[in-house]
């Protein structure tokens, strides 16, 4: 009866939960207005050139004219096709070869000393024979993001393949599971977590590698731009590049995080 | 009380069980990584009857899983035969469920899913396997906990979930390595009393490895008490106590007597379990 009467007020608990949201949100709000503020007094009153440092407001007033402007869009998407493209060849390479590597003792013999070599040489110095190879167009760039992100991959695949549980193996044993069930239900679903840390790191690195893709040379695209605008002394425009390739890299990794988050929910539970 | 092992019966009067498994002079050695050879088991002859529940008992690390293992068909013995309804298990047994001493449940499946598992590697059909696995989660008391996931069960449900699991196939033996090892005193008491109601109702021999006295005591038709390493039958007890057993049995004489020997029987190997 007492409950029947009772007031419908959100649980305590809820209710400081979202007092803390939002402190923490504001927290961060607060910061980046303080930061902008000395930014902006500082250039202001040193007197600092535009083309060394501009102020933010004029950065921001630069922002709304690209975005306004159709070209910095066509760019914006040439260089998203090359992330993608890139970042997708080395997801599905990571996996196929992490899972050959990881199972197969002859296959881990004969080709993880090349990873491990391709991995010591810094692969931004390939960019310039990828041009010879792969040409000036968006090839060249999908494949320089594709050899950045592959090693945080495969390594990551690797690592969760050969972490499965030897209980859960010894069980699917007992019930005379085929090796490809195995790999299935038990390594497979168990590696998603390190494949999916790997993916986060793997996005990031791919657009590290269409950049300098584009810095070598490039007739599109915004690290194309950057190195035009650079060129032209209009440090404005070139912080308003930054900014674009900022928000690509965040929409990306909150899109990868949302696509894999049903699968590793469980993950996250066990900590 | 002791009993030789020649003679044994189990549960049940005169009634004459078949043997399910048996033992015949199995010996296990492993080879060390400094290429030496560790005798794990030494020439254990017993074996078990059709519907018995038997325990083996022994000090930690006597082999009691490489028993267990070899009883599986997923170790081979070095010498000596496994013999399992009739015939030298010569390969993974299928006719068997096992447990171990953690749940082993997939985190990523629901407990449904997880009870589901050994139809679906086994080729079991969606509709069948899904009824078998709601009758299992009510026959373990899991009924309304099928769509949940393992970590939102306690540490004796997930067990139960696992014993639910390796039910599944309706084997008519079930391995047991020590299942409730990891459980907190009270929850081990309650899970004795379950597992000695399921083994009443569904009649499965169960082989169930403990390196506790008092829980194979109450547990138990026949234990087989183990020595240390290298391990060899130190002597088979049959426990009469008429079933239902209760808890209170444990405070009784007749179950303190049991225990008594068993430890003497241990003690005198040369450790106090």
């Amino acid at each position: 009866m007492s409950l029947a009467t009772a007031p419908a007020t959100p649980h305590p608990d809820r209710l400081n939960a979202a007092r803390r949201a939002t402190a923490r949100w504001g927290v961060v709000v607060l910061t980046f207005i303080v930061l902008m503020i000395v930014w902006q007094g500082g250039v202001t009153i040193f007197n600092v050139p535009p083309f060394v440092l501009p102020a933010p407001s004029a950065i921001a007033v630069r922002f709304l004219e690209d975005v306004t402007s159709m070209s910095v869009w066509g760019d914006a998407a040439i260089t998203l096709v090359e992330v993608i493209a890139g970042f997708a060849v080395s997801a599905i390479f990571g996996l196929l070869v992490g899972s050959v590597v990881a199972l197969n003792r002859l296959a881990e013999k004969i080709i993880y000393p090349y990873v491990l070599a391709l991995q010591t040489i810094p692969k931004v110095a390939l960019a310039p024979l990828l041009i010879i190879w792969a040409g000036f167009g968006i090839q060249s760039k999908i494949v320089m993001a594709a050899l950045i992100a592959f090693f945080p991959i495969i390594v990551n695949v690797i690592t969760g393949l050969k972490s499965a549980e030897g209980n859960r193996i010894l069980l699917m044993s007992a019930l005379k599971a085929s090796p490809w069930q195995i790999f299935c239900k038990v390594r497979l679903p168990g590696m998603l977590p390190y494949y999916v840390a790997g993916l986060e790191i793997g996005i990031v690195f791919s657009m590290i590698g269409a950049i300098v893709g584009e810095f070598i040379g490039a007739s599109r695209g915004l690290g194309m731009l950057i190195v035009m605008r650079q060129g032209a002394i209009d440090v404005t425009g070139v912080f308003s590049i930054l900014i674009f390739l900022s928000l690509l890299g965040i929409a990306l990794n909150l899109i990868l995080k949302a696509v894999a988050a049903p699968y590793i929910a469980w993950s996250r539970e066990l900590k | 009380m002791l009993q030789n092992p020649a003679d044994d019966a189990p549960r049940g009067e005169a009634k004459v069980s078949p043997t399910l498994l048996e033992f015949d002079g199995v010996s296990q050695t492993y080879l060390s990584r400094d290429g030496e050879l560790v005798p794990a088991v030494r020439s254990v002859s017993c074996s078990v009857q059709s519907g018995e529940f038997i325990s083996v008992l022994g000090p930690s690390g006597c082999g009691k899983t490489t028993l267990m293992m070899m009883a599986s068909g997923l170790l081979k013995p070095t010498s000596g035969r496994v013999i399992y309804k009739g015939r030298e298990l010569t390969e993974t047994g299928s006719d068997f469920g096992i447990v171990f001493q953690t749940p082993v449940l997939f985190p990523w499946r629901t407990v449904q899913q997880n009870i589901e598992l050994p139809g679906e590697v086994r080729g079991v059909p969606a509709g069948k396997r899904s009824q078998r696995a709601r009758e299992l989660l009510d026959l373990v008391g899991l009924k309304d906990f099928g769509q949940r996931m393992p970590y939102e069960l306690s540490g004796g449900m997930q067990q139960r979930a696992s014993i639910a699991r390796a039910l599944a196939l309706e084997p008519s033996l079930l391995l047991m390595d020590e299942p409730f090892g990891a459980l907190d005193a009270m929850t081990r008491e309650q899970m004795n009393l379950e597992l000695q109601r399921l083994s009443i109702q569904l009649k499965t021999t169960i082989v169930f490895i403990t390196h506790s006295i008092a829980e194979a005591a109450f547990l138990s038709d026949r234990i087989i008490v183990m020595s240390q390493r290298p391990s060899r039958v130190l002597d088979i007890v049959k426990i009469d106590i008429p079933r239902p057993r209760d808890i209170d049995l444990m405070a009784s004489d007749e179950f303190g007597a049991y225990v008594n020997d068993l430890r003497r029987l241990l003690d005198r190997s040369g450790e106090p379990s």
